[in-house]
């Protein structure tokens, strides 16, 4: 098999080295004696899936198994998809180049709604039936998790089982059950198998479950067919950081990939609460790892992989309350032997400046902050704790201490957002451009602000998800307006396709009947929606009249406060009354404080899950 | 600086890997291995290593060299050890040895390579008949072929830098044997020779679906061949 793909489709096809498989530390077992097999797609590209953290996780945690393996599937690029069609041959793992259909389980990880497409043209290129209704025993298992499956009904039709929640412990259940029916003499039912699933806490099994809705195509209710399984199902969540069995000998990729180096957690969650944001609510709480942790893995890290950097990562690192301590740390240990330290996210203020002073060793070119919002009055709408002169403070000390390039992240769409937010927004940029002419001097003429703007999506479990999105036409609109206020020689302006932004909000938002339209859209040819070239809107929206689906019912409507969410019966551990109360604040201009620095928020979190807020260091660096 | 040179393999899996993705596999190997390298001055250092020469996408190798700046003198049976249990599968640690700090970069003394070349037959090939066209190839004093560059198609004279073209034929596929200059005077490549001749000789080979191995690189110097690893 590897011989003939060698021979007859990688000499044509672009990247060839994505397909190889063989690459520094990973895992191959013996195929015959492992009792269960389980094949991983990332619904991208190598480069792309590679570049997850979640993978690398389980990757490590499931092949330090002796009873199970774990291969690696990614959505083949377009070009291979046409050699493996045309000659015939069902799409396999790169470990081991087997067949899908040879595998026990098929595990998905969904980290963007935009890979839905590609994930039903993996089933579908492995000859694995899109429908769990078509599929019996004698098929793999389907199962997904990560982020995006916390809304798991658009993919309701297609998946037996969805993980909600942090995986590294629920995996090893989910395995010892499919391991128990596998082995059981009499053969077994897969209805037996999903029975003894969904009791482990934070499966949810959609079969499971009957979705009836009201006249108008609202949700009357979510309730459950069969009496042992869960009304709500609870995320996991691990509970400590520093025990929790991480990855210390990474697959080493020969080609590049959007992350090339070691990515080492040192927290998970973040409390800061901004009102769009779906991370911050499903990681929740906020739990960080010792200091001893952190160097140990390192340096095992560094040994085991060869790589020259080491960046921290966490949805902000800067907030880790034992952040300069280990930079130290590491830089110290590190300069010398030529590993450099990154820090892949920083809040717009002096503080992570100075933290980027301190790990900056290459040449400095631009640093990235994430204002979100022009105005003062809507970053309090939403809760995004970054002043005007926060950023401002941040862009001077970048630029004194070298940095000539800026990059500015805003979102257009928010909620309450008019043209003075978006006259804020340029107003933001030409200070930091006059900031730039006051400060570089002779070295102005290098200044770059790059201005980003994208375009915001409702999510589930956040604040903001009663909140309708921008029609294209509005969005479109406010992009215009923006792109001929920043016409300048110093300031490069970026945005999102609207219409992209507008189906993503349809699976951010959409219950189980969406799912038709998703399968309609793959079977006219759409993949790889989050690649510009190949994002064809003409198709979508041929899918949802075929399928009778308004896309605006989803994307544009108001919510009701009262109404059943398609994602209510998914519980994050977060009180909806404490997501209302956030909303009715939000459009009240009030404020929440991240419960690190202030007192609790009463988000319910704590409460609800074995699981509280887990702070490794005595003194708090940046109160917000 | 103490010079290690280095001879590897790039085996048949690994050989889609570009020049840069092997340039970065060696550097990742010499940090596992714990390998004293030296690093250039500067902003940025990057570490210290040469390589005769750059094997294209698709072609596997049986002897490539790498020269690494140590920081300090290392037993070479030591570098040679630790440096092969860090390879990744497919690049393998043929050999090593110390080479004298006047020794000149590999790049600059390599000038031959030697290629295996097999490529399926679209019908079948007589062996006669092959070897008759490969003489007459041979003894054409020009063959140009277009050369795609940066400012497009450009034609090129292969003929001198092919050094010596062998063939034969087994079951459905023809082999060659193939020698050519490299370096900055007119490097050949093994494709646009079996290509070349292909068409010369109207002969049924598919050329998309050429299998390339490279079989040694080396110095000719008055008529003598020497390899890196004898300089």
């Amino acid at each position: 098999m590897r011989q003939l793909i060698g021979n007859t489709i990688l000499p044509k096809v672009i990247k060839p080295v994505r397909y190889e498989g063989n690459e520094w530390n990973s895992v191959h077992k013996e195929w015959d004696s492992t009792p269960v097999k389980i094949a991983f797609a990332f619904p991208d590209v190598y480069e792309v899936g590679m570049s997850h953290l979640g993978l690398r996780i389980l990757y490590h945690i499931v092949n330090s198994r002796e009873d199970t393996l774990l291969e690696r599937v990614f959505a083949p690029w377009v070009d291979f998809e046409e050699k493996l069609r045309e000659i015939r041959i069902p799409l396999f793992s790169l470990e081991s180049y087997k067949p899908l259909t040879e595998f026990d389980v098929m595990a998905f990880t969904l980290q963007y709604e935009m890979s839905f497409t590609n994930l039903l043209n993996i089933l579908n290129l492995g000859g694995i039936p899109l429908l769990a209704s078509d599929r019996d025993s004698r098929w793999p298992l389907v199962i997904a998790g990560g982020p995006t499956a916390f809304n798991p009904e658009p993919l309701a039709p297609f998946i037996d089982a969805f993980l909600i929640g942090e995986g590294e412990e629920a995996i090893h259940e989910i395995i010892d059950v499919i391991k128990k029916w596998k082995q059981s003499p009499g053969g077994y039912q897969k209805r037996e198998l999903l029975t003894d699933l969904v009791r482990i806490p934070g499966v949810y099994v959609p079969e499971f479950y009957d979705v009836t809705y009201h006249a108008d195509g609202t949700i009357k209710e979510v309730v459950p067919n069969v009496s042992f399984a869960p009304a709500h199902v609870v995320k996991r969540i691990v509970r400590n950081l520093d025990t929790v069995d991480f990855p210390t000998g990474p697959i080493v990729p020969f080609t590049e990939i959007v992350h090339d180096r070691i990515m080492l957690e040192v927290l998970r969650g973040c409390s800061r609460g901004c009102r769009f944001c779906q991370a911050g609510v499903i990681y929740r709480p906020v739990r960080e790892k010792k200091p001893e942790t952190i160097l140990q893995q390192a340096s095992t890290l560094v040994e085991n992989t060869g790589y020259d950097e080491i960046s921290l990562t966490s949805l902000s690192t800067g907030d880790y309350t034992c952040v300069q301590g280990v930079l130290e740390s590491l830089v110290d240990r590190y300069g010398p032997v030529g590993v450099g330290i990154s820090l892949p996210s920083l809040r717009a203020d002096s503080f992570s400046v100075e933290l980027a002073k301190q790990v900056q060793r290459v040449r400095k070119t631009t640093l990235t902050f994430a204002p979100e919002a022009g105005t003062q009055r809507l970053r309090d709408v939403i809760n995004k704790g970054v002043t005007e002169k926060n950023l401002m403070e941040a862009v001077e000390g970048a630029f004194r201490a070298g940095w000539t390039g800026v990059k500015l992240y805003f979102m257009i769409g928010l909620p309450t957002e008019d043209k003075a937010d978006l006259d804020g927004i340029a107003d933001l940029a030409y200070k930091v451009v006059d900031l730039g002419r006051d400060i570089l001097g002779s070295r102005f003429g290098r200044l770059k602000v790059t201005v980003s703007a994208s375009s915001f999506v409702p999510k589930a479990h956040t604040p903001f998800q009663w909140v309708p999105q921008d029609s294209i036409d509005t969005l479109k609109e406010k992009q215009h307006y923006l792109a001929r206020r920043l016409k300048h020689r110093r300031i490069v302006f970026n945005w999102h396709d609207a219409r992209l932004s507008s189906i993503e909000a349809v699976f951010a938002r959409g219950g189980r009947r969406v799912a038709a339209a998703l399968e309609k859209a793959w079977q006219l040819g759409c993949k790889f929606d989050s690649w510009t070239d190949h994002f064809k809107f003409d198709k979508w929206i041929q899918a949802f009249a075929e399928t009778g689906i308004d896309p605006d019912f989803y994307a544009n409507r108001p919510f009701g406060k009262d109404e059943v969410l398609p994602w209510d019966h998914i519980d994050t551990g977060i009180n909806k009354e404490f997501l209302a109360s956030e909303y009715e604040k939000a459009f009240r201009g009030e404020t929440t404080s991240d419960c690190r620095y202030d007192k609790c928020t009463d988000c319910g979190v704590c409460q609800k899950l074995p699981a509280a807020v887990d702070l490794k260091g005595g003194a708090v660096n940046a109160p917000g | 600086m103490p010079r290690a040179r280095i001879e590897f393999s790039k085996g048949d899996r690994v050989r889609f890997l570009s020049h840069l993705d092997l340039m970065k596999a060696m550097a990742r190997a010499i940090r596992r291995a714990e390998i004293p390298i030296a690093f250039s001055e500067g902003f940025n250092p990057h570490p210290k290593m040469n390589f005769a020469s750059a094997v294209a996408v698709g072609v596997s190798s049986e002897s490539e060299y790498m020269d690494i700046e140590l920081q300090h003198e290392v037993d070479i049976k030591e570098i040679v050890g630790r440096l092969a249990r860090a390879m990744p599968p497919g690049l393998d640690i043929k050999g090593g040895r110390i080479v004298p700090d006047s020794t000149p970069a590999l790049m600059a003394e390599v000038n031959r390579a030697a290629y295996h070349v097999s490529a399926p037959a679209r019908e079948p090939v007589n062996r006669e008949e092959l070897s008759a066209k490969i003489a007459h190839f041979l003894s054409t004093p020009e063959i140009v072929i277009e050369k795609r560059t940066k400012k497009g198609l450009r034609p090129k004279d292969i003929r001198p830098g092919i050094t010596h073209f062998r063939g034969s034929v087994s079951g459905e596929r023809v082999g060659f044997l193939l020698g050519t200059v490299l370096g900055s005077d007119g490097s050949v490549r093994p494709e646009e020779v079996v290509g070349a001749f292909a068409k010369q000789s109207g002969l049924p080979i598919d050329c998309d679906s050429l299998y390339i191995r490279r079989i040694s690189l080396y110095t000719e110097k008055d008529g003598k061949q020497i390899s890196p690893m004898d300089i």
